[in-house]
């Protein structure tokens, strides 16, 4: 015997199933090998940057920032810029913003790095919304093992953008250099999660 | 009577004979500042200014305005023909620093005890205008050593004052100001010294002039705003002296010379500390050019190896500059953004990064008040700050 109270109880749970539908899945923006181990990983070479921007500093601006938040960060050593580059040569690595497993494998060996990252920069600068604008950067990055050649994590983070509160009372958004150095403590936060 | 008379005023006579000879064996006390400690002046040639500006300079005319101050400061100057003859006969075409080349036939040729490198690493004539100049004071003999050094960056606009009654719209009186105080600055540290000058100066007998800018402008009570924005610092012995050489700084930015300018900021800063002894710029020169050192991107490790195998030295500082801009007219901002490598030689390890960059009106809450208007000052401030922090101090 259904009662009207019944009814309305299991109108109740259609609705909140019909709720859980709604729900999006975000794509997760990080991965890691789950079969690396991380701690192995002391010495990492930072490779050039590869620049989508129409801003010819872009990349050397966020490679700067990211070499030394990841140094400071004090879980692995960075190898000097002027070393990765001197590495570059005696390898032969033809695009360095985008090695090949042997020339992560290479380069390695020359360098004595654990590690390889490279990254690219999608975006950097003002992008504009009718009236309003605001800077905005988007990167990502991977990180190479230097024994194989393989990619054990990726990572991809974009911040500033056009928020509702520069919609409505303007103002800007953030300087590039505090949008800059967030996106790159977003994308070491998931290196090291 | 007779003899008494002729006595006392034979007595009277030899008093006052001694009072008019007392005034011949009174000293001088302090030495007028150029003396040497064997009462012979400080001779010293004021090489052609270096120009870092990326701008027309009349660098002739700033030039002799500094040596007529320093003349009139009790400083011996080496004549211009002199200098020319020699500079001719050395083949001495950079006056940026001073290298062993040329520091040895200096003393032993013209007797020449210093020479004063002066860099203008700004002018610019617009409305307010600005000026910047960074000088050093270098012993000759075997190995030139840095004895002095001070930076002198000035903006029209940098004390308006009640009713803008402060602001300078003329380069001359500004020029006047800079080095006026650049003068001051060296005989300071000239009298300070007791006008001893050995041939090998100690980095721990530097004595540092004042940053003269620092004291008028209010931005100091918020240094921290200056600080590196975030750095790696692993630590080093503090009990020990370090010999640090400051390599030129990889430009990225659109100033032309921004890189040597920055150098030139370290070295003054580093030459402060009593724990570091730093190399003269035009030493590391040489070094790098007889090794053939050429840098892609920053120093090597290999690079590392060749430059600190001049003896004894223990660290190696170089960095990127990725903006460096000063502003013209009346609005604007000056913007600085750097960073920093410093590699332990025997360690063969960084030892110390950092990043930093600011604008000028940073430390601003209300009426452009601790506004900064030369990029020149800022860096002073940024480049201080990270010295500070460093891991030898």
């Amino acid at each position: 015997m259904l009662t009207k109270k019944n009814i309305r109880q299991g109108i109740f749970c259609i609705f909140l199933l019909a709720l859980a539908a709604c729900t999006t899945t975000a794509p997760s923006s990080s991965w890691h090998d789950p079969i690396m181990d991380f701690g192995v990983v002391e010495t990492v070479a930072v490779m050039p940057f590869e620049n989508m921007t129409r801003d010819n500093l872009a990349a050397d601006r966020v490679r700067d920032v990211f070499t030394t938040m990841l140094l400071s960060s004090g879980g692995v050593y960075i190898l000097p810029t002027g070393e990765v580059m001197r590495g570059i040569n005696r390898a032969a690595v033809a695009r360095p913003v985008t090695p090949s497993p042997e020339e992560v494998m290479k380069f390695g060996a020359i360098v004595k790095a654990d590690a390889v990252i490279t990254g690219t920069v999608k975006e950097y600068g003002e992008v504009r919304s009718g009236t309003t604008s605001a800077n905005i950067v988007s990167i990502s990055m991977r990180m190479f093992e230097t024994k194989t050649g393989r990619i054990v994590w990726s990572a991809s983070s974009t911040q500033g953008g056009i928020t509702a509160g520069d919609r409505l009372l303007g103002g800007g958004g953030q300087p590039m250099d505090i949008v800059t150095v967030k996106a790159v403590n977003d994308i070491i936060d998931k290196l090291y999660k | 009577m007779i003899s008494s008379t002729s006595f006392t005023s034979k007595a009277v006579f030899i008093l006052i004979g001694a009072l008019l000879l007392l005034p011949a064996c009174a000293s001088t006390g302090k030495p007028a500042p150029g003396y040497t400690g064997e009462g012979e002046r400080l001779r010293v040639a004021v090489l052609p200014f270096e120009n870092l500006s990326g701008g027309p300079v009349p660098l002739k005319t700033i030039r002799q305005s500094l040596i007529e101050r320093l003349t009139a400061a009790g400083i011996t100057i080496l004549e211009d023909g002199l200098l020319d003859r020699f500079m001719e006969k050395h083949r001495m075409r950079y006056t940026g620093g001073m290298d062993t080349r040329t520091s040895g036939p200096f003393r032993d040729e013209i007797q020449v005890d210093a020479v004063l490198i002066t860099s203008v690493e700004l002018y610019n004539e617009s409305i307010y205008p600005k000026i910047a100049l960074i000088s050093r004071l270098v012993s000759t003999g075997k190995i030139p050593k840095i004895m002095w050094m001070d930076i002198v960056g000035k903006a029209g606009d940098d004390s308006p004052g009640i009713l803008e009654l402060g602001l300078v719209e003329s380069m001359e009186i500004l020029e006047i100001r800079a080095l006026d105080e650049l003068t001051a600055s060296l005989t300071r540290y000239l009298s300070a010294r007791d006008g001893d000058m050995p041939a090998e100066i100690p980095a721990a007998e530097y004595v540092p002039a004042p940053f003269a800018s620092y004291t008028d402008i209010p931005q100091m009570e918020q240094p921290t705003k200056f600080d590196p924005k975030f750095y790696y610092r692993s630590p080093l012995p503090t009990e020990r002296k370090y010999i640090v050489a400051v390599v030129p700084f990889l430009n990225y930015s659109e100033r032309r010379k921004a890189g040597d300018v920055l150098t030139l900021y370290f070295v003054r800063q580093l030459a402060k500390v009593s724990s570091v002894e730093v190399l003269e710029p035009g030493l590391v020169r040489q070094i790098l050019l007889n090794r053939r050192v050429i840098m892609y991107g920053g120093v090597s490790l290999s690079d590392l190896d060749l430059i600190s195998d001049y003896p004894e030295v223990d660290l190696v500082l170089s960095g990127k500059v990725l903006d460096y801009e000063d502003y013209s007219g009346v609005w604007g901002s000056p913007r600085v953004d750097f960073s920093v490598e410093l590699l332990d030689r025997t360690a063969r390890e960084i030892v110390w990064s950092s990043k930093s960059f600011n604008e000028g009106d940073d430390a601003v809450l209300l009426f452009d008040w601790g506004k900064l208007n030369t990029a020149s000052f800022m860096t002073s401030v940024m480049v201080a700050n990270t010295v500070d922090k460093m891991p030898f101090r």
